[in-house]
């Protein structure tokens, strides 16, 4: 035996004590480790089962692409295109969201504050949501953040469709934009199921039939790792794309109407004078849609508030501006109707008209001499239409000004339209509480003082004149489809009303009208193009009346107070097909600055569509 | 009594092979499980490979010369402290955490080792004391200053739950010798009085992980968030468990370091309660068929080595477990058996094969 052993060999005290106490202390452990795991696992097992679902499935959004829109021909204005975003998940997320989104946004070389803006306000506190912080990202960003992706949990990159329109400028204001649908509109309930981040048509077309454009947004469920990435897709909701909207315009026309422009502001409109379809609708100048679907700094969209030519105002259909002389028509209209002249009744035009205590001027200093009805409107006889206006009375015009549908929208199918503005003594007594002077009679017959149109409205109105009455209704929608090709709407032309007036009066105005163009006296030989018979109405919209502006040279006047110039026409002029109205703000005379583009237009529309009502070209040319 | 109960189970002897053998099998089973598909996935193998290099240690304590062991028991116990604060400096050196040193290919974790060494040289200390217990304050001197010596250089590797742990088996293995309360009074006074120059030498991280645990809710997706994910693995888990390899929170890499400080919870997630259940009963059985050696040590040493093995064994179990179920801070500690790791199924079968060589020897 090991001494050593030996001497030390001694038992210990309490032994078989100790050994029960130790034994019992290991028991009570176990015994309590195992009731922690009872509970864990038997009586918090459903809530604990929720969260490990929550950790590992996700519910992505998959957004609808929105409907593409074409042209009359199937030209396609308005579609999608892939676009990168980054959403982030707050759950997943090792550090302060804030914090992450800061880093990321410096990695990326974007200003952070904006970003941080978008995830405090964009949180859904839904949890496990994405919320998209960082949109339209460019391919550099996207490499960017792919190679550094492992520093930041909880960031997703997504594929969203973005809004694309090929043609750019072109027809913005009949297109409109899209733009994210803000707070309010979430709660207003009119967009059921759009969240933060979803586009909404916002203007024009893309607002007014946002419904069929949208289409729904689908989902995935998606079971994720730890690091929020992709593993398995659990179940898919497939999104339905919008409809496709089909347009009256023809891209072609609208191109050349808009090129006619080159940097003048105003409006044109081109109806098909049988449907009341419009064929091209300008308002000058224009934005580009495609910067609303992009990254949009507050800074751009002021500049595009103030710009002081108002690129966002649709003139054709909101601009309100005197139609000046196109409006004669309306006057010998009601002139006729109300038997106050008869059509050969020769009046005297010496330059001007004395009326009450001042003198009505004519255009033409010299005056025009003897004048009837059809001179009257061919030369645009001021004093001629002064006396008609005179023998009338101003609530006769206006009530005739209504019948032919001023005063009051079109009715198209775009959303602000103006009503413009149709004067009488009692409008002027209830809305301005002044008296009606005789005098603005006058001035109101020739389409001056408060007469107000809109583009539209006139282009309307020549259209109701080539149809001898017929009153339609101007549309830009035509159809629309699904995906599929089912036809979910179709527009048809529809008769809104014939007015009472006789063949005889719509035979004496368009002849008139024809003559304008066609006559070597007429004022509007500008719209003449050959082999097309034009008939039209010049007008000119003084913006200001001085006195000292009277006789000077066009080119003397500043741009600014220069008149706006009109013309209103319709060909061929026998068997209307097309209607086109133009009006270049501080354009000068209709005849010099608006008439050409008028008939280039109808014969650009009537060659396309009816070369066989154009005249055979004279031999030898 | 207890003695005659508990010796009855030495009848099967056998068992304390195959219990130890059937735990790391479940430990390969989950570690294969926690590792697939991911860069650990040669993990299981090489378990495996340490299961043998065990199997050899555990032989090497079953037949090794009790007498020699005694007489070595400081001669190892100064190797070991040797290495430790070799590693201490270096770590100092290097700025890095130094927890293994490369033998021949393989790395080892001395302070794995370290957990045997101290049970030996405590119970060589106590063996050769003349007086009988209990104990008084000047005995106790000496077995402080080598708990001291241990855990301070593993605490600066750094390597917290393993220093703290140091210190906890010593508590056994001075509660089975026996000390007078005065003595016990002023060591407690003592380490309360040490415990907050302590707390701030720690580094940031370990603070992190202390302050976390005694107010959980303090930072949810920081440090916080291993031990509720580990608890959502748990929990959902149920009763049946989601099947081998069938673990949401495991396979997705929820759970934090989950072959080895976790690998209880990826077991409670694929097997559940029944498979909780299982293990803790195999890891009581194995407690109380450990002290059943008892009856064999007839020496002080032999008996404190017993108590000391057995208490390492099941406390480290215990806590392991406890960590993981979010009733303990996380501090690393690995379970023993189970968890991958080398260093630590070396020594646990070190120190079995020593306890089972009493049963051959009877001395």
């Amino acid at each position: 035996m090991d001494p050593i052993a030996q001497r030390s060999g001694q038992p210990l005290p309490g032994v078989e004590r100790k050994l029960a106490v130790a034994l019992v202390t290991l028991a009570l452990v176990f015994l309590g480790l195992t009731l922690h795991f009872w509970r864990l696992q038997i009586l918090q097992h459903s809530r604990y089962q929720k969260l490990a679902d929550n950790n590992r499935i996700r519910l992505l959004d998959m957004p609808a692409t929105r409907g593409i829109i074409t042209d009359r021909n199937g030209v396609i204005l308005a579609d999608s295109t892939p676009d990168f975003s980054l959403a982030v998940v707050k759950e997943d997320m090792i550090a302060q969201p804030v914090d992450e989104i800061e880093a990321l946004a410096r990695l990326l070389g974007l200003e952070p504050e904006q970003f941080k803006e978008r995830y405090l306000e964009g949180g859904t506190g839904i949890p496990y949501r994405p919320v998209r912080v960082f949109d339209h990202l460019g391919p550099r960003e996207v490499a960017i953040f792919e190679a550094d992706q492992d520093l930041f949990p909880g960031v997703i990159l997504q594929v969203v469709p973005r809004r694309h329109y090929p043609f750019g400028e072109t027809a913005a204001h009949v297109l409109g934009y899209v733009g994210e649908i803000s707070q309010t509109q979430i709660r207003s309930g009119q967009y059921p199921g759009a969240s933060r981040g979803d586009n909404i048509g916002k203007y024009a077309i893309e607002k007014a039939y946002d419904d069929y454009l949208r289409g729904k947004d689908g989902g995935r469920q998606v079971e994720v790792d730890a690091r929020g990435r992709e593993l398995n897709v659990l179940g898919v909701t497939e999104p339905v794309p919008g409809a496709n909207v089909r347009l009256t315009l023809d891209i072609e026309l609208q191109l050349d109407l808009e090129r006619a422009f080159g940097d003048s502001r105003g409006a044109g409109v081109v109806l098909n004078a049988q449907t009341g379809e419009v064929l091209a609708m300008v308002s000058r100048p224009a934005f580009d849609p495609n910067e609303f679907s992009l990254r949009m700094g507050t800074q751009r969209w002021n500049e595009i508030l103030t710009d002081p030519g108002h690129p966002l105002q649709s003139r054709a259909l909101q601009g309100v501006y005197p139609p000046g002389s196109t409006f004669k028509v309306v006057t010998a209209i009601a002139a006729l109707m109300e038997k106050a002249v008869a059509e050969d009744e020769n009046l005297f035009c010496s330059g001007g008209y004395y009326y009450g205590r001042r003198i009505y001027r004519d255009w033409r200093p010299g005056g025009h001499g003897r004048v009837n009805m059809h001179k009257g409107i061919v030369e645009s006889c001021d004093v001629y239409f002064y006396q008609m206006g005179e023998r009338v009375g101003m609530d006769a015009l206006a009530m005739w000004a209504s019948v032919l549908g001023l005063g009051r929208k079109t009715g198209i199918d775009l959303p602000g339209e103006a009503e413009g503005l149709i004067p009488s003594p009692d409008w002027k007594n209830r809305e301005r509480g002044e008296v009606w002077f005789p005098g603005e009679t006058l001035s109101a017959s020739i389409g001056q003082g408060y007469v107000l149109v809109t583009p539209l409205q006139l282009a309307n109105l020549y259209a109701t004149i080539a149809r001898s009455g017929m009153h339609m209704d101007p549309f830009l929608v035509s159809g629309i489809s699904d995906v599929n090709g089912m036809e979910l709407y179709r527009r048809d032309p529809t008769v809104k009303r014939e007015t009472e007036i006789p063949d005889e009066v719509w035979n004496t105005v368009t002849g008139s009208l024809q003559g304008v163009v066609g006559e070597s006296r007429g004022t509007g030989r500008a719209a003449a193009v050959a082999g097309l018979k034009v008939a039209g109405k010049t007008g000119t919209a003084q913006v200001v009346r001085l006195q000292d502006m009277e006789g000077r040279d066009e080119e003397e006047i500043p741009y600014e107070l220069r008149d706006h110039a009109w013309f209103a026409g319709f060909a061929p002029a026998d068997r209307p097909r097309v209607v086109a109205v133009v009006v270049v703000e501080h354009g000068g005379h209709g005849a010099s600055a608006a008439a050409p583009i008028v008939g280039r237009i109808l014969k650009k529309y009537v060659k396309t569509y009816h070369p066989d009502l154009l005249d055979p070209p004279a031999p030898g040319t | 009594m207890t003695m005659r109960a508990i010796v009855n189970l030495r009848r099967f002897d056998l068992l304390l092979l195959g219990c130890t053998l059937a735990l790391s099998a479940v430990g390969i089973m989950v570690i294969t499980s926690a590792t697939s598909g991911g860069p650990y996935s040669g993990y299981p193998g090489r378990q495996a490979y340490w299961l043998a290099v065990a199997l050899a240690a555990y032989f090497l304590g079953y037949y090794a010369d009790r007498r020699y062991l005694e007489r070595g028991a400081y001669i190892l116990y100064g190797v070991v402290l040797t290495v430790l604060l070799a590693l201490a400096v270096a770590g100092k050196v290097t700025g890095g955490v130094q927890r293994w040193i490369h033998v021949g290919g393989l790395t080892f974790q001395p302070s794995e080792l370290a957990k045997v060494t101290l049970v030996l040289a405590l119970a060589r200390y106590f063996n050769r004391r003349k007086s009988q217990p209990p104990f008084g304050l000047e005995e106790m001197v000496t077995p402080v200053l080598l708990v001291a010596a241990y855990a301070l250089p593993v605490a600066m590797q750094p390597d917290l739950g393993t220093a703290m742990f140091l210190v906890i088996i010593s508590v056994p293995v001075i509660f089975f010798v026996g000390v007078r309360w005065p003595a016990v009074l002023v060591m407690l006074f003592g380490a309360a009085a040490a415990a907050p120059s302590l707390f701030f030498s720690l580094k940031p991280y370990q603070r992190e992980r202390i302050l976390n645990f005694l107010r959980p809710d303090r930072d949810p997706l920081g440090t916080g968030y291993h031990v509720v994910q580990s608890k959502i693995a748990i929990g959902s888990g149920g009763l049946f468990g989601k099947g081998f390899q069938q673990g949401t929170q495991s396979q997705l890499r929820f759970i934090p370091e989950q072959h080895t400080d976790f690998v209880f919870s990826v077991l409670a997630e694929e097997f559940g309660f029944v498979g909780v259940l299982i293990v803790l009963g195999l890891l009581a059985f194995l407690t109380v068929y450990l002290f059943s050696y008892l009856e064999f040590a007839k020496t002080r040493f032999s008996f404190l080595l017993v108590v000391g093995v057995t208490c390492t064994f099941t406390l480290q179990a215990a806590i392991n477990i406890a960590m993981a179920a979010g009733l303990l801070p996380v501090v690393g500690l690995p379970l023993p058996l189970l968890s991958y790791g080398g260093s630590s199924l070396v020594t646990t079968y070190l120190g079995f094969g020593i306890i089972a060589g009493y049963r051959r020897r009877r001395t």
